[in-house]
């Protein structure tokens, strides 16, 4: 009988031996936020008025700029313009030309927007980077000032806001 | 049956008192907070990194041993979807001489134990540090929290 048991012994101590860990464990955390990325490339263009048509029809710059977005969030993007009316470059320029005389659409888009000073969405997207569809894309702009204005160079600042749905 | 009494009584204290004994040690250290904080595009495009942030503590006196690490927890917010492995751990010293098997390159955890080092027995502690990784999944990454746990276990050999 003592033999008996020693053999018991031996295999629940031989149990115990196998079973022999120790744990310890840490805990962490990630916080991700909103993020989003804009960035705009081109825009250099000075689209000149050479002809009587360009006075009667305007000037489009095709392509004039190309828009990347980045969100983790689904996006909206939205123009207006900095002022209500173009600056003049050159003396004697008119103060009084609308940034209206301004449009834009992205090249997918059927219409041109008029710029205004208030701000209107020009795209909305999906989350994802550049490579999702949808995210990259290039924009048209129109300027048609008619013969109101006085020849010269103007200037007029765009605002683009990226903003999260 | 008194001597098996006996006989049990002691083997049982002496294989609980195993845990708690001069011959085995386990210990986690956190020497940062284990906190990512994501809020710039960069943050989400490229792998974060705690440097140093955890050290293992380890001795086993009488028998070689193998530390593991696993995740037992992750959570997320919830219309995120997991595509593989976010958290790593990299080795980066450790003051042993008794070490093999050691992993080197990042350890990407899983739910399943995986083996980070074996220790040669000695009566001395040794501690390994590690830097922990948060591989991004880029504007994937749903804003909001995502939390984690790692178990660490010695395992005699």
């Amino acid at each position: 009988m003592r033999f008996l048991f020693t053999i018991l012994l031996f295999f629940v101590a031989v149990s115990a031996k196998a079973q022999n860990s120790f744990s310890a464990s840490v805990s962490g955390s990630a916080t991700v936020y909103a993020i989003q990325s804009l960035t705009i490339t081109g825009g250099s263009l000075i689209p000149n008025f050479t002809s009587l048509d360009h006075y009667l029809n305007g000037v489009t710059a095709e392509d004039y700029l190309s828009i990347g977005v980045k969100s983790n969030k689904s996006w909206t993007l939205s123009i207006n313009a900095q002022n209500a009316f173009f600056s003049p470059m050159s003396s004697g320029g008119s103060t009084n030309m609308p940034c209206s005389v301004l449009s834009i659409k992205t090249s997918m888009m059927g219409n041109f927007l008029s710029v205004s000073t208030t701000a209107q969405t020009l795209k909305t997207g999906n989350k994802g980077n550049l490579t999702t569809p949808g995210n990259s894309f290039d924009v048209d702009i129109k300027y048609n000032p008619g013969f109101s204005y006085k020849g010269g160079i103007y200037t007029l600042g765009l605002v683009y806001t990226l903003s999260q749905q | 049956m008194r001597s098996l009494f006996l006989a049990l009584s002691g083997m049982f204290i002496c294989c609980t008192s195993l845990a708690q004994n001069d011959d085995n040690f386990l210990q986690v250290n956190t020497n940062t907070t284990l906190s990512f904080i994501m809020d710039e595009p960069s943050d989400i495009e490229t792998t974060q990194t705690l440097q140093n942030a955890i050290s293992v503590q380890v001795r086993s006196k009488k028998d070689d041993c193998s530390i593991s690490a696993k995740l037992t927890s992750f959570s997320y917010p919830t219309s995120y979807v997991p595509s593989s492995s976010m958290i790593a751990l990299d080795w980066v010293s450790d003051n042993s001489n008794k070490d093999y098997n050691l992993n080197t390159g990042p350890i990407s955890l899983t739910t399943m134990d995986q083996t980070i080092f074996s220790q040669k027995k000695h009566p001395h502690t040794f501690t390994y540090n590690y830097n922990l990784l948060f591989y991004p999944s880029g504007y994937n990454m749903v804003p909001g929290n995502y939390n984690f746990t790692i178990l660490f276990t010695m395992t005699q050999l």
